[in-house]
C-alpha cells in the first residue's frame, strides 16, 4: 500500500467511464442492435483529504452515477478509483471488506434506504454486527451516542422508521454512515426530499460533523445553493462530462461555461423586486455557447482530442472550451 | 369577486391513534384573476386546505367545517356530487407534484387529454384533438404531434408536468390550483415551468394559486402570500412585504434558512426543534416551541390574527406588543 500523505487525494477518480446498455432483453436476442448510452465519460475527480467537494448537474448528468462508482456499488466500464492512493477499481468484494469501513454513502430517499422492518438500534448497529465489533453493551452504548450525535433522542432506538419525520429518517442514514468512523462520505442529494427549515438542519449537521471528524466529502446535488453553504470546490457535470471546475466562490462569481451559468440564472432570486421575464438556453444554445479560448491562454488537461474539452483557465479553474490556435 | 373564500376551516382525519388535526380555522381569500401563494412545510395543512376546496377528501375518513367554503360562486358545503364534477374542470383545475402518477400509465397524453376535454365540453374528437394540440403549443411542448402520441413514460418529468399543465388549461378553468408544481423537477426545468404558468396567468387572466414548500418559488411567482404552520395561517400579506419585512418570527426564520443567500462555506441559520404533531398540536401558537421570542401567553393562548397596514396580517402575541 502506497504511504498516503495530506498531497494524496483522500478519493480519486480517474478516467472515469460508464456506458449502460439499452434496448437489450427480447428484441436483442433477435438480432437488434443495442444501443449504448454513455453516462459517464472519462471524467477525473479528486476529492482533497478533510474538504468538500460539490458535485452538481441535472437528472441524467451521470453524477449519481460517479458517486455508485466511487463507492464500488456499480462496475465502471473503464478507468480508476483511488482511496488514498490505493487502487480499488478491481478489489473483488472480501477485499473490499475492510475498505467500507472508511467510505460511507448516505442517499437522497430515506425511506429506501432504511429497513422498515428493522428499529433504529439495529439499524445503525448492523454495520457493528458486519464487522464484527463491539460487545452487545457496547454496541447499545454507541447507538444511543450516534442518535444523540445527529439530534436525535437515545430513546429513538427502539422506534421503527415509518415513525419518523423525514427528517429525523434522514439523521437516522447519517448516523448509521458514520457508525464506522468513516474517513469519506459520498452524500448523494441527502437534502432533496426534505422542507426547507429541515434542509437547512441536516445541511448544518452535515457541515459539523465534517469539521468535527475531518471527513472528506463528496457532496453530489442539483442545488447550486446547498452546495455553496457546504462545499470548497465544485465541480459541475452536463451530459456525462465535466464542464467546469472551480473554488465555490469563483464558480459563484465567475463562470465561464454556458451551462454553469444557466444553472447559476435557475437558482430562484428571494427578493421578489428583483424578479424578471426569464428565458432559458436551450440544450443546442448551450452547445453553441462553449467557451474558444485561444491556446496560449489555456493548457489542456490530458490528451487533446477534437472538439471541445477540459481546460486549465487559472490555477484551479478549469472549463470545457474549444481550443484555437 | 371572490372566486375562493374560505373561513374557519378545520380538517380532521380518522386515525387509529386518535384524531389528526390537519387545518385547525384556516381563513383566506383570493380575488377572481388574482394569484396567491400558499407557503409551508410538510404538515402545515397547505395542501389539505385545498383538497377540501376540492372536496377531494371523502367522508367519513375526513370530516370538514368552515364557515365558509366557496369556490368561483359555489357553496362547497352543500353541493352535489354531480355539480361538484362541473366545478371541478370547468371552473378550476389541479396540478400536482408528480405528473407521473397524475397520468394514467396505459393511454397516450393525447388520449388523456381529449377524454378530459370531451368529458367537460360537447365537441367532437376531432376538435378536441386540435384542442389538445394548441394546448401541447401552448405550453411550449415540441413536436406536438408526435407527443400526443406518446404513452406517459416516453416523456421526461418537465415534459409531462407541461402535458399535465396543458391538461388542467384544456377547460379553461377560472381558476388554476397548483400543488408543489416543480418540485419533482430539476432547477432550470423548474424555473421554465413557473415561468410558464405565470405568463399563462397574464395571458388568460385566470386565478391562480400556488402551493410550495420553496419561498424561492413565491420570490418568483406570485403578489400575495399566505404563510402556514401547523394546519394555521401565520401571516399573509403582499409578497414583496413579506420578504422584506415579516412580522411573523416563523416567516423571518424560514426566509434566513434559505441556503446559499451569501458567499463563503458555513452554518446557516436553521429552526430548531420539529413541526407540531397534528394528533397533539401543542397549546397556544403551534410555532411557540421552536420560537425564540414565545412566553407564557404564547403557550396558553392561541394568537388571534390581526390586520396591520398595507393589506397585511399576523397571527402573533409578539407583535401586537
Amino acid at each position: 500500500m502506497l504511504a498516503s500523505n495530506s498531497m494524496t487525494p483522500a478519493l480519486e477518480l480517474r478516467q472515469l467511464t460508464k456506458t449502460f446498455e439499452i434496448g437489450g432483453g427480447f428484441k436483442s436476442a433477435f438480432g437488434r442492435a443495442k444501443r449504448m448510452h454513455l453516462a459517464v465519460d472519462c471524467v477525473d475527480i479528486s476529492v482533497k483529504p478533510k474538504s468538500v467537494l460539490g458535485l452538481v448537474g441535472e437528472s441524467g448528468s451521470g453524477k449519481s452515477t460517479c458517486g455508485l462508482m466511487a463507492m464500488r456499488l456499480l462496475d465502471a466500464t473503464a478507468g480508476q478509483i483511488l482511496v488514498n492512493g490505493t487502487d480499488i477499481t478491481n478489489l473483488n468484494s472480501a477485499d473490499l471488506k475492510p475498505l467500507r469501513r472508511k467510505m460511507q454513502i448516505i442517499f437522497q430517499d430515506s425511506y429506501a434506504s432504511l429497513d422498515p422492518m428493522m428499529t433504529l438500534a439495529r439499524i445503525i448497529a448492523e454495520p457493528f454486527v458486519i464487522h464484527d465489533m463491539y460487545s452487545h453493551q457496547e454496541r447499545i452504548e454507541t447507538v444511543g451516542d450516534l442518535l444523540e450525535r445527529v439530534g436525535l433522542d437515545r430513546s429513538y432506538a427502539n422506534r421503527y422508521p415509518h415513525e419518523l419525520s423525514g427528517g429525523q429518517r434522514q439523521r437516522v442514514s447519517i448516523a448509521r454512515a458514520l457508525a464506522l468512523k468513516p474517513k469519506i462520505l459520498i452524500a448523494d442529494e441527502p437534502t432533496s426530499a426534505l422542507d426547507v427549515s429541515v434542509k437547512a438542519q441536516v445541511i448544518n449537521l452535515l457541515h459539523d460533523l465534517q469539521e468535527e471528524m475531518g471527513l472528506s466529502m463528496l457532496f453530489i446535488s442539483h442545488e447550486l445553493n446547498v452546495i455553496r453553504s457546504l462545499a470548497d470546490e465544485i465541480i459541475v457535470m452536463y451530459k456525462g462530462r465535466i464542464v467546469e471546475q472551480a473554488p465555490t466562490e469563483a464558480i459563484f462569481q465567475n463562470a465561464q461555461h454556458p451551462y454553469t451559468k444557466s444553472l447559476l440564472y435557475a437558482i430562484p432570486s428571494v427578493n421578489p423586486r428583483e424578479r424578471s421575464r426569464r428565458t432559458f438556453m436551450s440544450a443546442s444554445q448551450i452547445a453553441a455557447d462553449i467557451p474558444v479560448l485561444a491556446r496560449d491562454d489555456i493548457s489542456i488537461i490530458g490528451q487533446e482530442r477534437s472538439g471541445p474539452q477540459l481546460v486549465r483557465i487559472s490555477e484551479d479553474h478549469f472549463v470545457e472550451a474549444t481550443v484555437s490556435n | 369577486m371572490k372566486i375562493v373564500d374560505i373561513e374557519n376551516l378545520h380538517v380532521n382525519f380518522r386515525h387509529h391513534d386518535g384524531v389528526v388535526q390537519a387545518v385547525r380555522g384556516v381563513s383566506l381569500e383570493l380575488d377572481e384573476g388574482k394569484n396567491l401563494g400558499i407557503v409551508g412545510e410538510s404538515g402545515s395543512g397547505k395542501s389539505v386546505t385545498f383538497m377540501a376546496l376540492m372536496r377531494l377528501l371523502q367522508a367519513p375518513m375526513a370530516s370538514i367545517e368552515a364557515d365558509t367554503l366557496r369556490l368561483d360562486g359555489n357553496d362547497l358545503l352543500e353541493v352535489t356530487n354531480r355539480s361538484l364534477s362541473k366545478i371541478r374542470g370547468s371552473s378550476v383545475a389541479m396540478v400536482f407534484q408528480d405528473p407521473q402518477t397524475s397520468f394514467d400509465p396505459l393511454f397516450t397524453i393525447g388520449h388523456q387529454i381529449v377524454e378530459t376535454i370531451q368529458t367537460h365540453r360537447s365537441i367532437g374528437k376531432k376538435a378536441a384533438f386540435e384542442r389538445a394540440h394548441d394546448l401541447l403549443v401552448r405550453v411550449e411542448i415540441e413536436n406536438p404531434d408526435k407527443i400526443l402520441k406518446f404513452y406517459p413514460h416516453q416523456l421526461s418529468g418537465g415534459m409531462l408536468q407541461r402535458a399535465m399543465i396543458a391538461m388542467a388549461l384544456s377547460c379553461e378553468p377560472k381558476i388554476l390550483i397548483a400543488d408543489e408544481p416543480t418540485t419533482a423537477l430539476d432547477v432550470t426545468v423548474q424555473a421554465q415551468v413557473l415561468q410558464l404558468i405565470t405568463d399563462i396567468q397574464a395571458e388568460t387572466g385566470m386565478s391562480l394559486i400556488i402551493i410550495t414548500h420553496d419561498l424561492g418559488v413565491i420570490a418568483e411567482t406570485v403578489d400575495r402570500v399566505v404563510v402556514m404552520y401547523g394546519g394555521r395561517v401565520m401571516e399573509a400579506g403582499n409578497v414583496v412585504e413579506i420578504f422584506e419585512n415579516p412580522l411573523h418570527p416563523y416567516t423571518k426564520a424560514l426566509i434566513e434558512s434559505i441556503p446559499g443567500r451569501v458567499a463563503g462555506k458555513q452554518r446557516l441559520k436553521e429552526i430548531a426543534g420539529s413541526s407540531p404533531n397534528a394528533l397533539s398540536p401543542p397549546t397556544g401558537c403551534p410555532f411557540h416551541p421552536r420560537c425564540k421570542q414565545a412566553d407564557q401567553k404564547c403557550v396558553t393562548e392561541m394568537p388571534i390574527m390581526v390586520e396591520y397596514e398595507g393589506k397585511r396580517a399576523a397571527a402573533c402575541w409578539q407583535v401586537i406588543r
